[in-house]
């Protein structure tokens, strides 16, 4: 029974992901290795490793651009409604910002009456109302990253993927950006997972970190955080867990993971 | 017959502003600065008897023999031939090397079985082709045509092809998390995308089928501005063949800015910010 519920909470749970990659005709490099978690549904949850880690290919994966090597994503719906902000703006630049969702919303079956008031809706949301008209070329690059935002939101997707969207901005807006998630995570319920480097921002906005170890990619721990929103950047409870996180980080993640599997061993063993 | 009245006004409008943007860059100030002593220094070099001024006309010779070709020899007549024949060939050339570009850089299984025949036969000079298209085609007008065809596809097919291949993974990614076809990615992110690197290959197309087109006029058909070139040069006449030769820069640069000029109109989003 338990076991049940744990299910029909669960929005994607990845288990046992490796990704091998083979660049021209040199001997194949692991991406990840048996990578496995959950995400709940209606959950918050970051991936965070240093860059190189394969936390994009995990994401890739989940949003079926790549193929697994080995291992699978189980989805609780067969195919819930996904959209992806990437790191770099990935709006298109022939597109003005209106026309930019208006197409993402026609790819999702939105009928053409509907897709204008939608499209608005959504820009206001990211107060871009103003810009409409405007291409991509013609906004800051926090604007444009809202508008990216605007555009994956839009559609109502029931499993939001974001690969290091804030990156690329300086660090005011990105705590705009981030603020600006986290509302759309709280009014909307919109499952999202994240992909960052920056440890911070995984403890201001989320449920659960996953931490990464470098190449091959691994989980080598899985932290939950039990605070609740609208969170205090820097407070005492988040240094906390930014003093268990960075722990996890800095130490040789492969040590670490080493150490977590010979101690299963034991346990194993002493059964 | 509102509309088709607005119609007409934005045609007419478009057409002006089309002028604007492409004598707009020749006729200034700055320019005329430079150019107008140049051309003194045309009119004056040779009167100064280095050599024969049969040899080396100067400027007002030239504009005279440009009137009198104008007026006795039909060279409207001629210019008429070779901007036919031209974009006949340019034309065909369009139609037929995007598509082929799009399609071969948009799917790898058809690039595989097709591009080493384009990639075989791309690197045979141009010029190269003549005679065999003598002897198939004669010295008639399909030589043109075919000639003109054939040195503007490769520019066009190759670039159209190569910017379609190179779009921007993040764009095709992004479309197909939203759930976008192939055929939709195609022709909504890849077109675009390339858009600007077809035009612009157009524009490589029209230099290198005009240099053809001279070629081809060259042999022995009797009409059209390589022919009075060479004609000219049977009877010696310099001022004439100096007019073919403007001419003929003319029409190419003409052609250029009105694909130019199309660029700016379609491809909006290439403006960027501008101060106000």
């Amino acid at each position: 029974m338990p076991l049940e519920r744990v299910e029909a909470g669960s929005m994607i749970r990845v288990e046992g992901i490796t990704k091998d990659f083979r660049i021209a005709d040199r001997k194949s490099t692991r991406a990840v290795e048996s990578v496995s978690f959950e995400v709940r549904k209606s959950g918050f949850v970051s991936l965070i490793g240093p860059t190189g880690c394969g936390k994009t290919t995990i994401l890739e994966i989940i949003a079926g651009l790549t193929e697994p090597t080995s291992g699978s994503v189980i989805k609780n719906n067969s195919r819930p409604s996904m959209a992806m902000v990437f790191q770099d703006y990935a709006v298109f630049p022939w597109m003005n910002a209106l026309r930019n969702i208006t197409y993402v919303l026609s790819l999702k079956g939105v009928p053409k009456s509907d897709r204008i008031h939608l499209a608005m809706e959504a820009l206001s949301k990211v107060g871009l109302e103003d810009f409409k008209e405007y291409f991509p070329s013609q906004l800051s690059g926090g604007m444009r990253q809202r508008l990216a935002i605007a555009r994956a939101v839009s559609a109502r997707p029931q499993l939001l993927l974001l690969d290091e969207p804030f990156a690329s901005v300086d660090g005011l807006t990105r705590e705009k950006l981030q603020d600006l998630i986290l509302d759309i995570f709280l009014t909307t319920g919109t499952t999202i997972l994240l992909v960052t480097h920056d440890i911070d921002e995984a403890l201001y906005l989320s449920d659960k970190v996953v931490v990464f170890s470098e190449s091959p990619g691994k989980v080598v721990h899985e932290l939950e955080i039990h605070l609740d929103r609208p969170r205090q950047r820097h407070c005492t409870s988040l240094n906390d867990y930014k003093k268990e996180l960075t722990g996890y980080m800095q130490n040789d993640g492969v040590e670490h993971a080493l150490r977590a599997h010979s101690s299963k061993l034991c346990c194993e063993v002493l059964q | 017959m509102h509309a088709k009245n607005k119609n007409d006004k934005n045609i007419a409008g478009e057409i002006v502003s089309f002028f604007r943007f492409s004598f707009g860059t020749i006729i200034t100030g700055q320019f005329a600065v430079v150019i107008i002593p140049l051309l003194l220094l045309w009119e004056v070099v040779p009167r100064l008897h280095l050599f024969s001024r049969n040899l080396f006309p100067t400027f007002s010779d030239c504009a005279s023999a440009f009137e009198h070709l104008l007026l006795h020899s039909n060279l409207m007549g001629h210019i008429g031939l070779s901007v036919f024949f031209f974009l006949i060939g340019l034309i065909l050339s369009v139609i037929t090397a995007v598509p082929i570009g799009i399609l071969l850089g948009w799917n790898p299984a058809l690039r595989k079985y097709f591009m080493p025949v384009f990639q075989i036969l791309a690197p045979i000079p141009p010029t190269a082709w003549v005679p065999i298209a003598l002897i198939f085609l004669g010295v008639g007008f399909p030589l043109r045509v075919f000639l003109v065809y054939l040195s503007s596809f490769f520019p066009i097919f190759l670039n159209t092809f190569q910017a379609i291949k190179d779009t921007d993974r993040r764009y095709v990614l992004s479309a197909r998390v939203f759930g976008a076809s192939e055929l939709n990615i195609l022709i909504h992110v890849h077109f675009y995308h390339a858009l600007g690197a077809i035009l612009m290959s157009i524009r490589t197309g029209i230099s290198i089928g005009l240099i053809m087109l001279t070629a081809a006029e060259m042999y022995g058909v009797n009409g059209g501005l390589g022919f009075l070139l060479v004609h000219s040069k049977e009877f010696f006449r310099i001022p004439d063949m100096v007019v073919c030769m403007a001419v003929l820069g003319f029409i190419g640069w003409f052609l250029t800015e009105i694909i130019k000029y199309l660029e700016k109109r379609i491809c909006l989003w290439k403006e960027s910010r501008q101060e106000a």
